[in-house]
């Protein structure tokens, strides 16, 4: 073709770089999978959201009935439920 | 020219032979499987062992269970029990029992009545084989939401835009004292509460699941037909037919379709065993799930397990057809309303205040 | 069946030989197959949950990019449509490359709708005959015949014209009967497939963003912007590159068309922010989330102000005739941003803010994992990789570069 030691040189050059990528691609595959491993990290994630969701909810009073309030609901209740509608 | 025919020819005899050998072992691999099938099902149990627990080619290759005959559906039927058998360790039977007829099931929840207590969550995971580590799928959803008493003052009446002051007295044009969520909405809404105890004073709860809606929009967009409404007014999925697009996901205007994203967990111990093949039958990874009225029960005469665990009997199940159920007596006296009817799905699932 | 193989044979090996500058985009796109493959055999052995979707946001990234690719593909037919209806015959001579445009993101796109899908392997129960199909009920269905009708339209568009000039039998002037009605149904096909995509989403009525008349009009607007734009780089970089001759004036016609695009664009976005904030109901929701962001989950917003500011941007940009000339620097720079622009609306604006409110009141953000990102990494990357060695090929014969007579030396000459 053009020059021998060029096209030699061009070549080892382009193989070179085809090295690197896959090398490169590799890494990064190591990366990922390190990343998206399962065991370890999934119950970090899960009780991480749920300590975050827990702070969230309980910044809610939570407020409980007292028995008055209770019973009173409690008739409220029965006495619709006994009530028809017309 | 008359050679590229000759060739043509040939090639065609040699593709009409390959379909020929291809059909010969499909029927005779089918018909095998068929034999083994029936002689192995009594047996299933003592010669159960894990290859036995893999999907296998026919039935990655079976159809529409809707449009199967009823020796294919029998054959189907052995391979499932065969493969739960073997998985789970359980005699597993799934029932194919058709919908009965005339009836037409609706259900009725009492919003007055439900404490929040979320016994119907759980008895639902255990009738119905959902999966439980990992993914958690849950098909019915609380909704713990405001009372909308909490956020009246005095001192808020001339909060909002614009401010007073650059209007003079013409007042603020939005804004005020009731400009929060109150009562029924699901804006402010909390499905993932964790009370210790329940009912919380100044809230009330609304469980959603599948509303089994007259005109549902998730079988409407599946492309394949696997999610169908049955004669008995069910929304059903046939699993084995779902590609796990999701359009009826996209569809659903209740948010209770539920998708398995990985392969579902499922404790052998807390597996149930009698399934039903468009019901509570383990689902495998990439399908869609939703309840379905608790087919496997329902179809037998019986409630389904939410309505059974509910402490405080706020909900009614049954057949509408039958003016003596329940659900047709809640719906004579009682203040009852569709969730979210302005779709026009026409659910089945009717909220009341008893 | 001689000259389809040395078609064949003669186009590929054109297509892989290039300088180096070629050769690193080649080994660009390498790089990203590569690690794609990994995160491919992941995600088909262990399933969706991979990705970022959940049921509250149940489409993921590749749903949002193939909406991206039915933009390109719909607007690849603005090339071929000119030069038939106008007869402007130095478009027409460019034709093909629309027709290869639009055939490689038809087929990007159901590759992305492959990765969506739960159950890949379950695709023969989409196939008439053997499966079953929901016509006339499911969107899904439609879009699934169209962009394959459409991909085999392209196909044969492409392949008879590159085929024809290679064997030198090529006249435009006595074209075969059937092909100049495949061309017309191709290009009014391209904007349906776009129109009926924007159907699958807005046939949806609890999606509230998305169940609204003018989807399909931002759409084919959007499409009409990122698909010239797309074009307008690959023209600049054949006429570069190669010996293609493509005039200003082509260039200044895909140009015109974006700026008219982007124009009706900003139309579509003012009237869809203006019908759902002035009144401001519960429909307004999804738009506040995105626009304002909601209880502190403001993910979308600089992400929604930064693309509709670049968009808009871009179209008051190309109203200056100094910018539209400028072919060597800004007009790259702003096909370039307009390109990206629509690309990332799609999963940032369009898609995943869309879907909170949940009908059960949630509000919540998408999160992109790695394993999902380097699949649409890898799927583009394959796209890229085959629009790159098509055209090239395209360009060698269009060209005269690579015909049928020019036999190698070791080939012994036929009588």
């Amino acid at each position: 073709m053009i020059d021998n030691k060029n096209s030699r040189r061009s070549f080892l050059g382009k193989a070179a770089a085809a090295v690197g990528v896959i090398a490169a691609a590799g890494y990064v595959k190591t990366l990922i999978s390190g990343a998206a491993s399962p065991t370890a990290g999934v119950a970090e994630k899960y009780t991480n959201d749920a300590t975050q969701q827990e702070k969230a909810l309980m910044e809610n009073r939570l407020v409980i009935m007292t028995d008055a309030e209770k019973t009173q609901r409690l008739d409220e209740l029965l006495n619709c439920h006994y009530k028809e509608l017309s | 020219m008359s050679e590229e025919n000759n060739v043509k020819m040939e090639e065609s005899a040699d593709l009409d032979k390959g379909r020929r050998d291809f059909l010969k072992y499909v029927c005779t691999s089918s018909a095998a499987a068929l034999v083994v099938a029936s002689e192995s099902s009594a047996a299933a149990v003592e010669a159960a062992d894990d290859s036995d627990a893999e999907m296998t080619v026919t039935e990655f290759f079976q159809g529409h269970f809707v449009l199967m005959s009823d020796e294919e559906k029998k054959q189907a039927i052995a391979r499932l029990e065969k493969r739960y058998t073997a998985k789970y360790g359980k005699k597993t039977t799934v029932s194919d029992v058709a919908a009965p007829e005339g009836v037409l099931f609706g259900y009725a929840l009492d919003i007055s009545k439900c404490i929040g207590c979320r016994r119907c969550v759980h008895a639902c995971v255990e009738e119905n084989n959902q999966s439980r580590e990992g993914s958690v799928i849950q098909w019915i959803q609380v909704m713990k939401i405001p009372k909308g008493n909490l956020s009246f003052s005095a001192d808020k009446l001339e909060n909002g835009y614009p401010e007073k002051s650059q209007f003079g007295d013409y007042g603020v044009q939005v804004g005020g004292n009731a400009y929060s969520p109150a009562g029924l909405t699901t804006e402010g809404a909390q499905s993932y509460y964790q009370d210790e105890t329940v009912p919380d004073k100044d809230f009330f709860y609304m469980p959603v699941q599948c509303q089994q809606c007259e005109k549902p929009p998730c079988v409407k967009a599946c492309p394949v037909r696997a999610t169908f409404r049955d004669h008995a007014g069910v929304v059903l999925i046939d699993y084995n037919w779902c590609i796990g697009c999701r359009m009826c996901q996209l569809a659903c205007p209740y948010q209770a379709r539920r998708f398995n994203w990985g392969e579902p967990s499922l404790p052998a111990e807390e597996m149930n065993p009698k399934t039903h093949y468009f019901g509570n039958r383990p689902r495998m990874r990439g399908v869609m799930e939703k309840c379905t009225f608790c087919v496997q029960r329902t179809r037998e005469g019986r409630n389904p397990a939410c309505l059974e665990a509910c402490p405080v009997g706020a909900r009614k199940f049954g057949n509408l057809l039958d003016p003596e159920s329940d659900v047709r007596k809640v719906l004579a006296t009682k203040r009852v309303f569709r969730f979210k009817e302005e779709y026009g799905t026409y659910p089945k699932f009717f909220y009341y205040i008893g | 069946m001689k000259k389809a193989w040395s078609f064949a044979k003669d186009t590929s090996l054109y297509a892989i030989k290039g300088g180096t500058i070629f050769y690193a985009w080649l080994l660009f796109l390498f790089f990203f197959i590569l690690v794609g493959s990994y995160t491919s055999y992941r995600q088909f052995t262990e399933g969706l949950i991979l990705t970022g979707a959940t049921d509250q946001i149940t489409l993921e990234m590749f749903f949002a990019n193939f909406v991206f690719t039915a933009h390109v593909a719909a607007a690849a037919v603005l090339v071929v449509a000119p030069g038939y209806f106008y007869h402007r015959k130095d478009i027409k001579e460019l034709a093909v490359i629309g027709e290869i445009i639009a055939m490689v993101f038809v087929a990007t796109g159901i590759t992305f709708i492959l990765y969506h899908m739960g159950r890949p392997d379950r695709l023969f129960h989409m196939m008439p005959g053997i499966g079953f199909l929901n016509f006339p009920n499911s969107m899904l269905v439609y879009d699934t015949i169209v962009l394959n009708v459409y991909l085999f339209l392209n196909l044969i568009g492409v392949l008879y014209i590159l085929y024809n000039k290679y064997v030198g039998q090529f006249d435009s002037k006595h074209l075969a009967r059937w092909f100049t009605p495949i061309v017309y149904l191709a290009i009014a096909w391209g904007p349906l497939i776009h129109i009926v995509t924007a159907f699958v989403l807005a046939s949806n009525a609890r999606m509230e963003p998305w169940a609204t008349a003018v989807l399909p009009f931002g759409f084919l607007s959007m499409a009409g912007a990122s698909g010239p734009a797309l074009i307008i780089l690959i023209f600049l970089l054949a006429r570069k590159y190669s010996k293609l001759e493509i005039n200003d004036s082509i260039i200044d016609l895909l140009t015109t068309i974006i700026a008219w695009s982007l124009g009706i664009l900003t139309l579509v976005f003012a009237s869809e922010m203006f019908s759902v904030l002035y009144s401001s109901t519960e429909h307004a929701d999804s738009l506040k989330y995105t626009m304002f962001g909601h209880n502190g989950l403001n993910m979308y917003v600089p992400w929604f102000w930064g693309d509709i500011g670049t968009l808009i941007g871009c179209f008051i940009a190309l109203l200056f005739p100094g910018i539209r000339r400028s072919y060597n620097f800004w007009l790259p720079i702003v096909c370039f941003l307009v390109f990206f622009g629509v690309l990332v609306e799609k999963p940032m604006v369009l898609v995943f803010p869309a879907f909170s409110p949940s009908p059960l009141g949630e509000y919540t953000e998408y999160h992109v994992t790695l394993i999902e990102f380097f699949n649409v990494l890898f799927i583009w990357a394959i796209a890229f990789l085959w629009l790159t060695l098509i055209i090239k090929g395209a360009i060698g014969i269009l060209t005269g570069e690579v015909r049928y007579h020019k036999s190698s030396p070791h080939k012994v000459e036929q009588s």
